[in-house]
């Protein structure tokens, strides 16, 4: 007994000298990480399209969702709600949001970034070609898990902080600002939990977002990679 | 001869007398008559409440499909008392508890429409024979509760002036002791009012501030009874005999709807969302004069429209979308439990009740350590902003569509 409880002693020894040892991580192998941790970089260069299908959740009510996205940066989101279409496009330039047959272009640089990161498929491995600046900020801690805190900075006016696992290297947690009711700026926390293995690559297969207090949730069901998608989906109406 | 001819009837007399007095006693053990129950605090007394159930859920006794609305249930007297939207009128019902069939219906005031949901907001008071109610539109009305005949009304916004807010008038009846308390928000001295529960007079009024959509609690401090009010300006302890305000704690840039919560002695929890987060506060008394004292401010207990309960020294609630349990005198956080959107809980002999947004209902335990789920099941759809309510092993829910009345009690062992 005695023995077991030495060895054990030893191994918890050696176990903390080993992780005190570790150098400290840079922000490429952070990232070299993570782009390995979804699959690895040759598995994402073969996706040139995906079909998300899923529920979203707001309010106590759950619609359905597609969404749509393509290389370079294009991003389509349909959502049903009592029998209507609310669709939301990026052609990756600008936003557009179609509703009960309105067509609303979105100036909102904030709205764009927001639909770059939906609509890219490897913004963060290729930040320095999507014109993103990044900053490790080093770790933190995030409901019980450690986690690489990295400042991502998509233009002048907008900052986020992107949380990365540090064991799994998925990417956990955006935290930052949006705006809300047109005029003011809100809070906004998007969490990505249940990453499921989806044609050799990780995805997120629940999204919880909070702004506020407006919470909303998508429960994926499926995803299609490489389905044939029409570019018209992502012209401008 | 005439001895002969009395005793039966005395005795059937006496036996009535004692069987109503049996039944009044009973009635007012189990009732949850008001807003969150008996104390307004969301915990009820019961024993016995079943710890899991069938694959199918609990028993369900009745169910009726009734009118928009988030007007929560109220007990009492053998009957529901609830609102919902009928046509263009927001209307108080009354159905048997047992069967759940109509017994009245009166009129209320107009409905109040609203993109997240039409009709009513509060819930009824019952006290006595006596049902007091409250419309969206700031219409205030005493009943009887067996016929529903009217007793007296009060026009909350011809009268004092009241500015409904956006959501709509929200505000519960506080009774304490001969009055009947509201949070009127009216102009020039009328945001705080008590009238007469007999008779709709009024007692007294007190204070100018904006309405929010919280109801008013009665708790007594350090020994001082104080009505407690939570309204867009902060907290406020005000004198139950004459309204005098004792005490103002500013907690403003929030929307407050939130039940606070009173932790004896003279403590008082707050909390809302939008941001801004939770508090607790310590009521001190220096020679007669009143003041409130941060005691901890974080922002992990964001309760949006339900209100946490509070079990020993935790405090369980929804953080918005999250369910948390935090302990009361320091605010850390012990456990969260997400996918249940913004629901609502109320307490029950060791046990949790939970009402997920989306109509699940859950057992839990009340277990400060960890989320222990012990049951679960579907039992609505849509939209489940209305917090359950729980009387004679009776739980009732309802969501915009229908209202369900089930069994919880009995078997306390067997598989999920």
């Amino acid at each position: 007994m005695q023995i077991k409880i030495c060895l054990c002693c030893l191994w918890l020894i050696c176990a903390l000298q080993s992780q005190a040892q570790q150098p400290e991580m840079g922000l490429e192998e952070i990232l070299h990480r993570h782009t390995q941790a979804f699959g690895d970089r040759d598995t994402l260069k073969g996706i040139q399209t995906m079909k998300i299908t899923g529920t979203y959740i707001c309010g106590g009510y759950e619609y359905p969702i597609v969404i749509l996205r393509k290389r370079p940066d294009l991003c389509r989101i349909e959502v049903q709600r009592n029998g209507k279409t609310d669709i939301c496009v990026y052609d990756g330039q600008k936003t557009w949001q179609i509703s009960d047959n309105n067509v609303k272009n979105i100036e909102d640089p904030l709205y764009y970034c927001t639909m770059l990161a939906f609509s890219n498929f490897d913004i963060l491995p290729n930040y320095k070609t999507n014109g993103i600046a990044i900053e490790y900020m080093g770790q933190e801690k995030f409901e019980g898990q450690s986690a690489h805190k990295l400042r991502v900075k998509f233009n002048a006016e907008k900052t986020e902080q992107w949380y990365i696992d540090s064991s799994t290297y998925w990417l956990l947690k955006v935290e930052g600002m949006t705006r809300w009711y047109s005029e003011r700026f809100a809070k906004k926390t998007i969490l990505y939990m249940d990453y499921e293995v989806v044609d050799g690559i990780f995805l997120p297969h629940y999204v919880y977002s909070d702004i506020t207090t407006f919470s909303t949730e998508v429960e994926v069901l499926d995803v299609e990679i490489n389905p044939d998608l029409d570019p018209d989906f992502f012209k401008a109406p | 001869m005439i001895r002969r001819k009395k005793t039966p009837e005395h005795w059937q007399t006496f036996l009535m007398l004692l069987f109503l007095f049996c039944f009044r006693l009973l009635a007012f053990a189990d009732d949850w008559h008001q807003w969150r129950g008996p104390e307004r605090d969301g915990v009820s007394g019961e024993k016995g409440l079943m710890t899991s159930w069938p694959e199918r859920g609990p028993q369900i006794l009745w169910r009726i499909p009734i009118g928009d609305g988030f007007s929560a249930v109220s007990v009492a007297l053998g009957n529901v008392y609830t609102m919902w939207a009928e046509g263009e009128d927001e209307v108080l019902f009354c159905l048997d508890a047992s069967t759940g069939i109509k017994r009245w219906q009166w009129r209320v005031g107009p409905v109040f429409k609203e993109d997240h949901g039409d009709g009513a907001r509060s819930a009824p008071t019952i006290e006595n024979e006596t049902v007091y109610v409250t419309g969206s539109h700031g219409h205030f009305h005493a009943v009887h509760a067996l016929n529903g005949n009217p007793l007296w009304s009060h026009d909350l916004v011809r009268e004092y002036g009241t500015a409904i807010p956006k959501w709509g008038y929200s505000c519960s009846p506080l009774i304490e002791g001969n009055s009947v308390i509201l949070d009127v928000g009216g102009k020039d001295g009328h945001a705080f009012m008590a009238f007469d529960k007999n008779s709709g007079r009024v007692i007294w009024k007190s204070h100018t501030d904006t309405l929010a959509y919280s109801s008013p609690m009665a708790f007594t401090i350090n020994g001082r009874r104080q009505i407690i009010f939570f309204n867009e300006s902060g907290l406020h302890g005000v004198s139950p005999e004459n309204g005098e305000v004792f005490w103002h704690y500013e907690w403003e840039g929030a929307i407050n709807i939130a039940t606070p919560i009173f932790i004896a002695p003279d403590k008082i929890f707050i909390s809302c969302s939008y941001g801004k987060g939770a508090a607790l506060l310590q009521i001190k008394n220096s020679g007669g004069r009143f003041s409130a004292e941060s005691v901890w401010t974080n922002e992990r207990m964001r309760n949006h429209f339900n209100s946490s309960v509070l079990v020993d020294n935790y405090l369980f609630g929804f953080d918005d979308a999250v369910l948390k349990c935090i302990r009361a005198d320091t605010g850390e956080e012990k456990w969260f439990k997400r996918r249940l959107g913004k629901g609502s809980l109320i307490y029950a002999d060791g046990q949790f009740i939970v009402l997920s947004e989306r109509g699940k209902l859950i057992l839990i335990e009340a277990n400060p350590d960890e989320y222990a789920e012990t049951a679960s099941f579907q039992i609505l759809k849509g939209r489940c902003w209305t917090p359950p309510s729980f009387s004679d092993g009776r739980l009732f829910l309802r969501n915009r569509e229908e209202i369900v009345c089930l069994n919880m009690k009995g078997q306390r062992s067997g598989g999920k």
